[in-house]
């Protein structure tokens, strides 16, 4: 890995991950602050006006009594997928496409750094960044129960929660960077970027919307993760983290692999 | 020292570069010259380690140019043509980080660093995307020495800067060169090649036309100078050493040297007396257009193969055909030799 490199990176891409990092505190505060430990009655009388086919397509179909179950339906259901998601698509182009098609690329590689460590310290950069972003989302997460609920989190669900959120979003960074490092223009890398997990993540809507759909949930990557699965302790999480953990493996040697064999352009 | 091998790297069947082999050594300027989408930059960017070769070897120092290409770097200083920094960083944070990403951290030695910058003058306060082509071009330019590498590959490094740079850089060039230094110099100037270069590579069509010492690319062409004599001067001893001539007047005249004769020609008009003697300067179109309209050797064989298994009858026309078209290629002075001799 370059340092020097690396931190050029922090210098860059802070704001993205500051201005990701607020608006998903923000939401988890407010999340945490409205709940109401007497029973979840007003957030149940206001989803039963919705439709139920929507209610269900957004995760909210089950809503637990406890805190964190109402943490994992209303935070880990729903919104886990989309804001992360626009992260990975933007941060990952901008590590690698972006500079390669301006061509500035070009005097990164003209100074003694092979590829490989060039492309390592971009994609360690990725996994850096997301894990700074969970990080910050779990100590808020805890410092909001904590100030308001004391003692009603349960702290190892929540942690739990959030590991695996983070390596289900690792795992959709990585598919993002591998189409920034496979493609020579913006262009391409933000289409396929995006479009597999926008893929998956309609593939997961639509799975919950019926019985009949459900089977479409098997090709979402987003479908492992299941937050009310952890709290209720139906999921296993060590399956699920070594799911994520070989996908994440394997898309990063395919990214060096395709970037360190590629022509770069003129 | 730089060292090709039958590199070939096909964008299309006739996009590319093709078969290329010539080596440059230390110590030695190799002026890489041709016309637009020869291939120049391809070649340079393969040796960068940019494109990998499709086929042959490319190697500097010994070492191949795709799989070792960060070991080359250490001790290698590339000007690309296009200029594309890092356009939201301030020019000091720039130099500061490509120092550090080769490697070196703390405060080393940077008197030569500075020097470039002085001797540049390049604008180290403000940012990148505010300074013009001509000084990013600049700065590309001390980054690419700061390092003092051993070799060095200049991809048109002279253009975009204005005439006093030009000749500062080229004064660089020439002072590296003596220091032993290997240069690659692509160009489109024939100056800077005169200037600077021991040897030339002529590429046309991805395909490498002409390689040759620079005095035998001297030796090739045919000066002209502009002369006023005093008295009518000894034609008769000027035809007898093989020059032409043209005359305008009673006394001015244009006297054809070729290149390597011009010590010769200094001695004839030694017996003269000389008002007026002016060096008309050829551009660089004027000496490479012959270089530039040679056919490609291997594509005319494949040509004439094709003919011979085609229609062998036909033949022969078609190569008188070229040889009368090679004729009327000759520069026009020489036909105006003819035709004043003639007179």
């Amino acid at each position: 890995m370059s340092i020097p490199l690396f931190l050029k990176n922090i210098k860059n891409n802070t704001l993205l991950l500051l201005v990701f990092v607020a608006l998903m505190s923000i939401y988890l505060a407010v999340i945490i602050y409205i709940y109401d430990p007497s029973g979840v009655g007003a957030m149940v009388d206001m989803m039963s006006i919705l439709p139920a086919v929507l209610v269900n397509a957004m995760g909210f179909g089950t809503i637990d009594s406890g805190l964190t179950g109402f943490i994992a339906s209303l935070f880990y259901g729903f919104l886990i997928y989309l804001f992360p998601m626009v992260y990975c698509i933007i941060l990952a182009n901008r590590l690698v496409a972006k500079w390669v098609y301006e061509g500035s690329f070009t005097s990164l590689l003209c100074t003694p750094n092979s590829r490989i460590k060039i492309i390592v310290t971009q994609g360690i950069y990725l996994l850096a960044s997301i894990a700074v972003l969970f990080t910050v989302l779990f100590l808020v997460g805890y410092g909001m129960s904590e100030q308001f609920f004391p003692g009603m989190l349960d702290v190892k669900v929540f942690l739990k929660l959030n590991l695996g959120a983070c390596l289900m979003t690792m795992t959709i960074g990585m598919f993002c960077f591998f189409f920034s490092c496979l493609f020579n223009s913006t262009k391409l890398a933000l289409f396929f970027g995006a479009l597999i997990p926008i893929g998956f993540f309609i593939l997961n809507t639509l799975s919950k919307l019926s019985e009949r759909t459900a089977f479409l949930g098997k090709f979402s990557l987003y479908n492992a993760f299941d937050g009310l699965a952890i709290v209720n302790g139906q999921a296993n999480i060590t399956l699920i983290i070594g799911g994520f953990a070989i996908f994440i493996g394997v898309l990063f040697v395919a990214a060096i692999g395709v970037f360190s064999l590629k022509r770069l352009p003129v | 020292m730089i060292e090709l091998k039958d590199v070939t790297l096909k964008y299309s069947s006739t996009k590319g570069i093709f078969n290329l082999n010539f080596n440059v050594e230390k110590g030695e300027v190799f002026g890489y010259v041709g016309p637009n989408d020869a291939g120049k930059t391809t070649t340079i960017r393969m040796l960068m380690g940019l494109l990998r070769a499709g086929r042959g070897s490319a190697t500097i120092d010994g070492l191949n140019c795709f799989s070792r290409a960060s070991a080359i770097q250490k001790h290698l200083g590339y000007v690309p043509e296009d200029v594309v920094l890092f356009e939201n960083m301030r020019v000091k944070e720039y130099l500061n980080f490509i120092t550090q990403m080769r490697g070196i951290f703390g405060q080393k030695d940077t008197r030569l660093r500075e020097s470039l910058i002085e001797r540049f003058e390049v604008e180290t306060r403000g940012k990148i995307e505010n300074m013009s082509n001509g000084m990013k071009k600049r700065l590309a330019i001390v980054t690419a020495l700061m390092h003092d590498p051993q070799t060095l590959v200049l991809d048109e490094p002279t253009s975009g800067l204005d005439p006093l740079m030009q000749s500062r850089l080229l004064d660089l060039i020439l002072e590296e060169k003596r220091r032993g230094k290997t240069v690659l110099l692509s160009t489109h100037r024939f100056e800077e090649v005169e200037r600077t270069c021991d040897r030339v590579g002529v590429l046309k069509e991805g395909h490498l036309v002409e390689n040759m010492d620079i005095v035998s690319l001297r030796a090739e062409e045919t000066k002209a100078y502009l002369v006023k004599f005093a008295a009518p001067p000894n034609l008769e001893q000027i035809k007898k050493y093989g020059f032409g001539y043209q005359q305008f007047s009673q006394s001015d005249y244009e006297l054809f040297s070729p290149g390597d004769r011009i010590d010769v020609l200094m001695k004839v008009l030694s017996h003269e007396k000389v008002l007026v003697f002016n060096s008309k300067n050829q551009s660089l179109e004027e000496i490479f257009q012959q270089h530039y309209q040679k056919e490609i050797k291997h594509q005319e064989i494949k040509k004439e193969v094709k003919n011979i298994e085609s229609k062998p009858q036909e033949e022969k026309p078609k190569l008188f055909q070229k040889k009368e078209m090679k004729n009327k290629a000759l520069p026009d002075q020489e036909e105006k030799v003819k035709e004043v001799k003639k007179a």
